[in-house]
């Protein structure tokens, strides 16, 4: 199948360019290459017609030929060898801990920021940084329990972090639903291969929202808070909500009284202990932020700092998304956990550093250039790839605000064989591992490998153009 | 001097309300300037109120008026003693304007010399500041003169803003109350680096009673001063401080939100009465109501709104 594959620079998932396929490929391919063509379509579009049947969509904002469109799905699978997977799990272990550390100190003590290690201007100018909470208690001590971490790979295949997603990171369902729809389309090649399992993730979110239970609560009722069917992750709030046997609401159906949060049944009230949130900070509470939001419980913000819920992710996590304090990370492990980081980030530029901003500004064609606080391919210049026009837009918004702006040389991403206009190429990939924090930390094996489908495309979002591939674990 | 506060605010809503959460920002804290001897806090529909202490420190009491209700009443009680805190001189010199960024990074002044919600800092204001400081050297003289010149530059008209008037609409047209005498002030002062905050209270003098804003600037080794740039002078024993914070935005005396009408009344009246051993001596009163009305239907609202007459209430 993959006779007329060519590697193009950059390094290929499956592929070495000199010994052939990878090891860790070679059972896999020796299955799917047994496959006749026929085959392979009829399993093609079963998949296609099951994913769109079971109504597995997301929605784009500001297109307007029609809001919810289908993740496209990728059959050949992207596989991780169970070494790779150790190294991983060990680095984003590190990582997630750092960040959670430096949440609680910036939170409390701020000893980061006057030990110098970290500018004070970087954390209190940051957006998402929530004043209001300053000296508060989150429940066990635990602000970010549920991380989505973007990798990605160089031309040497060296893993480096992209970003951290601390607030409502999205994606995991379709981990799941490829999942299910790789095992139907090839039911026998999993267990002959030794992939490990995805299925356990809802039940380990469960677990970690369970313990996040005010002190007391023997039996705590966990209920996912969504924006509604508009949101772009809806799909996955129904679905999860599903998976773990908990009440799917929206604002209107939570309600506060005495600082205690009550959800409205069809058999009466019934208290609410744990919300696995998927709304904003800014819309949370209109009373304490954003006063226009209808999405939120007002009072719920009360609630939260008197104990009586608790909030999964914590209030105030989006400054670790920030795309400045992701430049930090490396320093946040050295210095709360006094180790080298196991993952590196990519290379990094600050606009509100001079020296940065001025090597910046002088290279605007080669960089990558991010707004600090956007996400899902929004606010972006991909320098090689922009006009003239657009790079000047950017130029004038850095000097402007060089506070929210970052740069970062362009990396070529690994790349995957992919099945496009009848036949493979190699497609750009990242992944994103799903990171609980509870009791313990628990990373389900693998993740979410999103594709670039355009040709040469780097941008993997699904807002973008981006499809996606089932990840496998190796034992 | 010792003072007795009343503070009573009353909303009247024309349909009812429900599902009212609320802020109140009222108790003056104890604080080398003033003691706090008593403070209680009345609610009407009466119901649990919590407090708990903010990112600035100030005391905020937080309750919740679930059911439905036609009037809202909040009323304070406060005792306190204020000391004299002795002024500067005006012509001390007690950091030049060069070294103001010094201690600026080691004394957390950050908040205070960012924009915020109703102070911008662009490059008109900056010029403003350059203009009115001329050649002064020393950061104490500086804000003073930029004290000055807003007193000049602004004329005290009541009502002519509401409570979410940003500065810049103030410099542009030139008036307003003490609020927005504190936020143009506290704009020049962060333009020239000199960390600047708001801050809410009353004013006990012989011709008004009222909350009242004033502004408190920062200087190395000296800490924070209290200026008024309504009256273009020290604060002094007459003022008893709430809170304070970067702007308005962060001590209004009641906010939250609540379900039902926007058509409301409100009244407030704060009473400051100076007490002298047994016999009380009351200063004045002052009372207004204001009348709100809108067209648009029930949506989850800020209820602080009108807090802005109230200030307004302190002549200059």
């Amino acid at each position: 199948m993959l006779k007329n594959y060519r590697t193009n620079g950059g390094y290929d998932e499956m592929l070495d360019g000199k010994t052939g396929i990878r090891a860790h490929y070679r059972k896999f391919n020796k299955l799917f290459g047994s496959l006749k063509p026929s085959d392979f379509n009829a399993k093609r579009q079963a998949v296609d017609k099951a994913f769109l049947r079971q109504g597995i969509t997301f929605n784009v904002y500001g297109d307007a030929a029609g809001a919810e469109k289908i993740f496209p799905f990728d059959l050949l699978p992207r596989i991780i060898p169970a070494n790779e997977w150790e190294h991983l799990e060990r680095g984003l272990t590190q990582r997630i801990t750092a960040l959670n550390l430096f949440l609680h100190d910036i939170y409390h003590e701020q000893k980061i920021l006057k030990d110098r290690v970290i500018p004070e201007f970087y954390v209190l100018s940051g957006r998402h940084f929530r004043r209001e909470f300053v000296n508060f208690n989150v429940p066990k001590g635990i602000y970010i329990h549920v991380c989505g971490t973007d990798l990605i790979r160089d031309k040497d295949g060296n893993y480096l972090v992209l970003e951290d997603n601390g607030r409502c990171p999205s994606g995991v369902s379709y981990v799941l639903e490829n999942r299910r729809a790789m095992k139907r389309a090839f039911p026998g090649m999993f267990e002959g291969i030794g992939v490990r399992p995805v299925e356990t993730y809802p039940q380990e979110l469960l677990k970690s929202l369970k313990f996040l239970a005010p002190a007391g609560v023997a039996d705590p009722t966990v209920v996912l808070l969504t924006p509604g069917a508009y949101n772009s992750a809806y799909f996955e709030h129904t679905y999860l909500a599903r998976q773990m046997g908990i009440e799917i609401v929206e604002g209107r159906d939570l309600f506060v009284r005495d600082q205690r949060v009550f959800m409205r049944t069809t058999k009466g009230l019934q208290p609410v202990h744990v919300i696995y949130r998927r709304i904003d900070d800014d819309f949370i509470d209109p009373m304490v932020f954003r006063k226009d939001s209808m999405l939120g419980v007002p009072g719920l913000v009360h609630a939260y700092r008197a104990g009586n819920v608790s909030l999964a992710n914590s209030i105030g996590t989006g400054i670790a998304d920030d795309k400045v304090m992701y430049y930090f990370v490396p320093r946040m492990i050295k210095y709360y956990l006094n180790q080298e980081p196991i993952l590196p980030n990519v290379p990094t530029y600050l606009a509100s550093e001079e020296a940065d901003r001025k090597y910046i500004l002088e290279h605007l064609p080669q960089l990558v250039v991010k707004a600090a606080n956007e996400s899902g391919g929004y606010g972006m210049l991909m320098g090689p790839k922009a006009g003239r026009d657009e790079i000047e837009k950017f130029r004038k918004q850095i000097i402007a605000e060089p506070r929210n702006y970052i740069a970062q040389p362009m990396i070529c991403l690994s790349q995957h064989p992919t099945y496009c206009n009848g036949k493979f190429e190699g497609r750009h990939v990242d992944l994103r591992p799903y990171i609980l924090s509870g009791e313990k930390i628990c990373i389900i094996p693998g993740g979410l490998t999103r594709v670039a489908l355009r040709k040469g495309s780097l941008v993997v979002n699904s807002s973008q153009g981006g499809g996606s591939k089932d990840t496998w674990v190796l034992y | 001097m010792k003072y007795e506060i009343l503070h009573r605010t009353s909303y009247t809503y024309l349909s009812p309300a429900r599902e009212s959460f609320n802020d109140v920002r009222l108790e003056p804290p104890s604080i080398p300037e003033q003691t706090v001897e008593s403070f209680s806090l009345r609610v009407e529909p009466e119901v649990r109120v919590n407090r708990y202490t903010d990112f600035y420190s100030n005391l905020v009491h937080h309750f919740e008026i679930p059911a439905v209700h036609n009037s809202l009443l909040i009323e304070s009680r406060v005792r306190v003693s204020t000391r004299w805190p002795e002024p500067l001189p005006e012509d001390a010199k007690l950091c030049p304007m060069v070294r103001i960024g010094d201690a600026v990074d080691s004394e957390r002044c950050f908040d205070f010399l960012q924009s915020s919600r109703y102070v911008d800092l662009d490059v008109d204001v900056w010029k403003l500041a350059i203009d009115a400081i001329g050649d002064r050297e020393d950061a104490w003289q500086a804000a003073l003169a930029l004290m000055g010149f807003t007193y000049k530059y602004l004329k005290y008209l009541p009502n002519s803003t509401h409570v979410y008037t940003h500065m810049r609409d103030v410099i542009e047209n030139r008036c307003g109350v003490c609020q927005d005498f504190a936020h143009v002030f506290i704009g020049l002062c962060r333009s020239v680096k000199i960390p600047a905050r708001y801050v809410s209270g009353y004013l006990a003098t012989e011709t008004a009673s009222a909350t009242h804003a004033w502004t408190e600037i920062y200087l190395p080794k000296i800490g924070w001063r209290a200026l008024d740039p309504t009256h273009d002078r020290q604060a002094d024993e007459t003022y008893v401080k709430i809170g304070h914070g970067r702007d308005y935005a962060d001590v209004p005396p009641v906010s939250g939100s609540y379900h039902g009408t926007l058509e409301r009344t409100m009244s407030v009246e704060v009473k400051v009465t100076e007490v002298r051993g047994q016999s009380q001596e009351q200063f004045s009163t002052a009372g207004r109501q204001s009348q709100e009305q809108s067209s648009k239907p029930a949506a989850l609202e800020e209820s602080e709104a009108p807090e802005k007459k109230e200030a307004g209430e302190t002549a200059a």
